[in-house]
């Protein structure tokens, strides 16, 4: 790789070698941080005279920052823990603070489960009021009208996250990347009294009305599995699909549809550049204006890893339009994953973090040589645009799945070689399907008349595709469940992955 | 006379066609309720993933929720002495089906004919 031409490429290596190391090693901050020092006045010191071993020391410094990042976003230690919530655990506690995040409302048996995350700053026990600071994830039961940036005083159970499924996700593991240790559970006859509203961010205050003005209309013109499926799609909110539907999508490999990634961030920026063009709105307007929406939509999707992924590359696209200067993808991508890596050291670690970067770089690096080694075997010198799409869109498939199936294997322990015929199926359904939602949403609010026209088509494309999964899920062989599947294989897989794209590579050129 | 870029145009040109689609397919769904089913698998994929109870395995059975080993092989069994499941509601007879399996049951399994 040509790292001077892909500076973030190299950062981005040299800082997740530092992150893994840092998560398999205990080290003190003090020497990690000495190192650092060491070697980045090393590489500096012998930059003019010795620019190669200098390059050296630099990486070597990088490695030792991905370890320093780390233990500044790890487990805290004893010492610093005393202003947490631990000892309230397991007892009924009053808590006051404020809500941080999206406010889920879930079915729970016959009641309503609100779900949020909860910015604790008093506790009170025995009748005192202690400070206490602590991020929460709280569920609180029975009808509630609660929303971001409330200020509120309850009273619940506080205990830790349990573990789940031990062997093959960690609950406890996956709520402390996000920096949760605590959980609060608030039964329905307690009260949640507000004592201020709007306490929030505005720009994310503004982000939970238009999310919860676009739910309004999915709930009014859809039924209730269309609406969850909009939502999902459009909102990054999966949790109101049924359980079954999800484990449909799951076994055909298509979950990415029901995930807000790349794809729909792509469709998203298209949308938005096409309409300010329509406008006639100034160029250069018109890419920052793209710019500014694109983020609006990241935080009302909840910007997860792969939202923030997708909208980092899609603003230095942007942004490369704008000073008409042509961008590295690959270079791009590894700035999205810098940042990524700098805003939480342990999205590295993050399963959806792994495969939307690794399906991309995938893209980037492989695709190219594997079409055109395809069109070569298949002796394809001139063809229709369809069947060319139709090539193309195969050819992502096989070598998206090839590239991700080791991971997949290792979270999931599924293989699903039915993906590769979904996603050439399902991929072309997106667009329609989120340009209809788009135009239900918007009509929905702005000329309801003709909502219900948007509603039918959203209707015909959201059932098609669960038509088409559903029908996918019963191929024979499809999808298989494997027993195990460790790291060291995952690692032997991806290493044979990679040797096996090279020979492609070095195939197609010399056919070519 | 209103001029229109090819952009302009384009944008109003999908959003007609679009218009006009959905328009028709509500039509469509309003005056033949037959054509609403077709498009109505998001909420009945239930019924396609129904399990034939003379067909399914062990391990069918126990994929299904609150279905463990145990009732899965009484299932079987039962099947295997009767030699034809003729309805669902013979299952409630074996021993361990209550109220709540029942129910549960009466969702993931069918008696294909």
């Amino acid at each position: 790789m040509e790292f001077r031409k892909k500076p973030f490429a190299f950062l981005f290596c040299f800082l997740s070698a530092g992150i893994v190391i840092g998560y398999g090693t205990r080290w003190p901050i003090t020497g990690v941080l000495g190192a650092y020092a060491f070697f980045i006045i090393l590489s500096l010191a012998l930059s003019y005279r010795y620019p190669r071993v200098s390059f050296l020391f630099l990486a070597v410094s990088f490695v030792v920052l991905g370890m320093l990042l780390f233990q500044a976003h790890g487990p805290m230690p004893r010492k610093a823990r005393r202003n947490d919530l631990r000892p309230y655990y397991y007892r009924t506690a009053a808590v006051q603070g404020v809500i941080v995040s999206h406010v889920q409302k879930r079915k729970f048996l016959r009641s309503d489960k609100y779900v949020f995350i909860l910015d604790v700053w008093r506790v009170k026990q025995d009748g005192v009021w202690r400070e206490r600071r602590e991020k929460v994830l709280a569920s609180a039961f029975g009808p509630r009208d609660l929303f971001y940036g409330d200020v509120i005083e309850t009273s619940g159970k506080l205990y830790p996250p349990f573990n789940f499924f031990k062997d093959t996700f960690s609950y406890k593991d996956h709520l402390a990347r996000k920096g949760i240790h605590t959980l609060l559970s608030v039964k329905a006859k307690a009260p949640v009294v507000i004592l201020a509203r709007r306490k929030g961010g505005r720009v994310m205050q503004a982000a939970m009305w238009v999310k919860e003005r676009c739910k309004d209309v999915f709930v009014r013109y859809l039924t209730a599995n269309e609406s969850a499926i909009a939502q999902a799609i459009l909102l990054g909110d999966r949790y109101l699909v049924p359980k079954e539907l999800k484990a449909l999508f799951v076994s055909t490999g298509t979950m990415h549809i029901l995930v807000i990634s790349g794809m729909h961030i792509g469709v998203m920026a298209f949308l938005i550049l096409f309409l300010f063009q329509a406008l006639s709105i100034k160029r250069s307007v018109r890419i920052i204006l793209t710019i500014l929406s694109l983020s609006f939509y990241a935080l009302l999707t909840g910007a997860q890893p792969p939202v923030l992924r997708a909208t980092l590359m899609a603003c230095v696209f942007l942004c490369g339009m704008l000073l008409e200067r042509q961008e590295d993808h690959v270079n791009s991508l590894a700035l999205a994953g810098v940042v990524l890596l700098l805003v939480n050291p342990w999205n590295l670690l993050d399963a959806g973090f792994q495969l939307s970067f690794m399906s991309v770089l995938s893209i980037l690096c492989f695709y190219p040589s594997t079409y055109r080694l395809a069109r070569r075997v298949l002796r394809l010198k001139v063809l229709p645009r369809w069947a060319d799409f139709f090539l193309q869109s195969l050819i992502v498939s096989i070598v998206v799945w090839i590239s991700i199936a080791g991971i997949i294997a290792y979270y999931f322990r599924l293989v699903t070689p039915v993906t590769v015929i979904a996603n050439v199926l399902l991929v072309p359904l997106l667009a329609p399907m989120m340009i209809s939602c788009a135009g239900l949403v918007i009509s929905g609010i702005t000329v309801p008349v003709i909502a219900p026209a948007f509603a039918a088509l959203t209707k015909i494309t959201f059932n098609t595709m669960v038509a088409i999964v559903l029908w996918l899920s019963k191929v024979p062989f499809g999808s298989m469940r494997l027993p195990v599947f460790s790291l060291w294989q995952v690692i032997g897989y991806s290493v044979a992955g990679i040797l096996f794209f090279v020979l492609i590579g070095r195939l197609a050129k010399r056919l070519t | 006379m209103i001029v229109l870029t090819r952009k302009e145009r384009l944008v109003l040109v999908v959003l007609s066609v679009s218009i006009a689609a959905g328009s028709l397919a509500r039509y469509l769904f309003r005056s033949f309720p037959a054509s609403q089913k077709i498009f109505n698998v998001a909420n009945d994929y239930h019924e396609h993933l129904r399990l034939d109870v003379n067909r399914a395995s062990v391990d069918d059975l126990k994929a299904i929720p609150y279905l463990g080993e145990q009732l899965a092989r009484r299932i079987i069994a039962y099947r295997q002495q009767k030699g034809h499941i003729q309805g669902l509601n013979e299952l409630s007879t074996i021993k361990g089906v209550g109220t709540f399996k029942w129910q549960i049951i009466k969702k993931h399994l069918m008696v294909r004919p």
